[in-house]
């Protein structure tokens, strides 16, 4: 508990003091509250708006939950069937790699007109987003298991499938992790460009309401929230991580 | 060859055990070769090997390092096809098939995310043990080899000492007669060396399996094994085989005997000329 309190409060205390000086010098310098609003201000707005807020924020939170886990299913699936298929790893692999070289959220528009307005299409611009960090890292992980276990299980008379459930899949959980944790970010972001496109309610819409009347505030209530989710959606799978790969020593930050 | 070796093991038993004739040795491999290739230069790495490891029998190879020892070990253990000769087991010719040998590589190499207590069972679980007597017996193991409490624990938390241990435990418990441990305790430090020497051999004295023991330690030879194999630099063949007379049980106090010392020197210096012959 005290060693977690302690990795804690310095980004608490940097978070404090830069908001402490955005305060202060909005009200020194008296920057008008259409260009840049106080936190003072931003907290004020999310008060006073607080049920209309929620409902977007629902929203959106419902769309990167059914987002995120179809996302990164399908690229643990693909990470799966190509470590299982190596002759079809070798074909996709490249072509994998070169399909981020399309940025995803510049589909979305093409992703409307293919599927309309409904969640279908907000769904696979999420998926685009989410699975390419988890498919890359499991694969990464499911190869790269010890070479001396791996001697072990072969003498041992292990057999293939043998290997891949007791000593791949497992060796491959933190690579794994650390593909969702990136993933996890995206789901957000995803959800909300996907908001942009076309959508009539979510933190996405939200924003795009703010920007035609100008309110700054209001924008900075959407930054936060998005901020927000991102974080809880994080620390949940961090939290998971810490369960499942209980069994890893952990370092000292 | 081995008709020859097993006639010599019968005058040199001191042990009193009986002859091994009408019983097929646990291990019998008869000359193997094998060259690798690498960039189009062929290496030799090991050239007419032949040995035999007899049923509850405690055999040594030691030689320099770059003798093909583990290359040997992973023709034994099916990893890799030599190119001449064959692997028998009990008789029966086995070149090539895995699954056959219990092996205890050089690092401990326990499955971070298994309990100690799954780790031991693994050997039994891959070839489709039941496992729930296993667990018990594992149990039982785990506290007389001093890793009692320890059975839920991962294998980060234990000391370089109690992770070998569990790998060797692992190996013993694996449903396969014939041991293979690659240089167990080449990792540890040397006063915990000496620990688990001592350790070996009372557990192993009472609870005979057919080893094959690699190690770069003749002291720790001489000590553990019934016979000697002395490798010979790359490509790595049989030099000289040493019966070794030492009765048993043994206790640790034969170290100093007149006889023990003979052996280590003769022993020293076949490894040292052949280090020097490798080296030149």
């Amino acid at each position: 508990m005290r060693s977690t309190w302690k990795l804690v409060w310095p980004p608490f205390v940097a978070v404090l003091f830069f908001v402490g000086i955005w305060q202060l010098s909005v009200m020194l310098f008296d920057i008008p509250a259409y260009q840049l609003p106080s936190p003072a201000d931003i907290a004020r707005e999310t008060k006073n708006n607080a049920s209309g807020i929620w409902e977007h924020t629902a929203a959106t939170l419902r769309l990167t939950l059914i987002g995120f886990p179809v996302g990164t299913g399908i690229g643990l699936l693909t990470a799966l069937l190509l470590h299982l298929l190596p002759w079809v790893k070798r074909a996709l692999y490249p072509l994998l790699i070169l399909s981020q070289n399309v940025p995803s959220i510049a589909l979305a528009p093409l992703l409307i007109i293919w599927f309309g307005f409904g969640l279908l299409p907000k769904i696979i611009l999420i998926t685009l987003v989410c699975f390419f960090p988890v498919a890359v890292a499991t694969m990464g992980g499911l190869t790269q298991s010890d070479r001396v276990m791996l001697n072990y299980m072969k003498m041992a008379g292990a057999g293939k499938w043998q290997i891949f459930t007791k000593l791949e899949l497992p060796g491959s959980l933190p690579s794994l992790f650390s593909g969702l944790k990136i993933s996890a970010t995206y789901a957000v972001m995803g959800a909300v460009v996907a908001e942009w496109i076309g959508a009539d309610k979510g933190i996405g819409y939200y924003m795009l309401l703010q920007k035609s009347s100008y309110r700054a505030d209001r924008m900075f209530v959407a930054i936060a929230i998005i901020v927000l989710l991102s974080l809880v959606l994080f620390a949940l799978i961090a939290l998971l991580e810490r369960w499942l790969v209980r069994w890893k020593p952990r370092k000292e930050a | 060859m081995s008709e020859l070796t097993r006639i010599e093991l019968e005058k040199a038993d001191g042990d009193g055990r009986l002859g091994t004739r009408s019983v097929p040795p646990a291990l019998e491999v008869s000359g193997i070769s094998k060259s690798f290739k690498h960039r189009r230069r062929e290496t030799q790495v090991l050239n007419q090997v032949s040995l035999t490891v007899e049923p509850q029998e405690f055999v040594s190879i030691v030689g320099p390092s770059g003798c093909g020892k583990s290359t040997l070990f992973h023709i034994i253990g099916g990893l890799t096809l030599p190119d001449t000769g064959t692997v028998r087991m009990n008789g029966i010719p086995v070149t090539g098939q895995r699954g056959k040998i219990s092996y205890m590589p050089q690092q401990p190499a326990l499955f971070p995310w298994r309990s100690t207590l799954d780790n031991v069972l693994l050997g039994g679980e891959l070839q489709g043990a039941p496992q729930r007597e296993a667990r018990e017996a594992a149990r039982h193991w785990l506290a007389k080899i001093g890793l009692g409490g320890f059975e839920r624990a991962y294998p980060h938390m234990l000391s370089g000492g109690m992770q070998q241990r569990a790998a060797f435990l692992r190996a013993m418990l694996a449903p396969q007669e014939l041991m293979l441990l690659d240089e167990p305790f080449s990792a540890l430090d040397a006063l915990t060396r000496e620990q688990m020497q001592r350790w070996l051999l009372e557990l192993w004295e009472e609870n005979r399996r057919s080893v094959l023991f690699i190690t770069h330690n003749i002291e720790e030879a001489l000590l553990l094994s019934t016979r000697i194999y002395v490798f010979s630099g790359r490509p790595g063949s049989v030099l000289h085989t040493v019966e070794v007379p030492f009765p048993r049980p043994r206790r640790e106090e034969i170290a100093d005997s007149p006889e023990f010392l003979r052996m280590r020197r003769q022993l020293s210096e076949w490894m040292r000329e052949e280090q020097a012959k490798s080296q030149s």
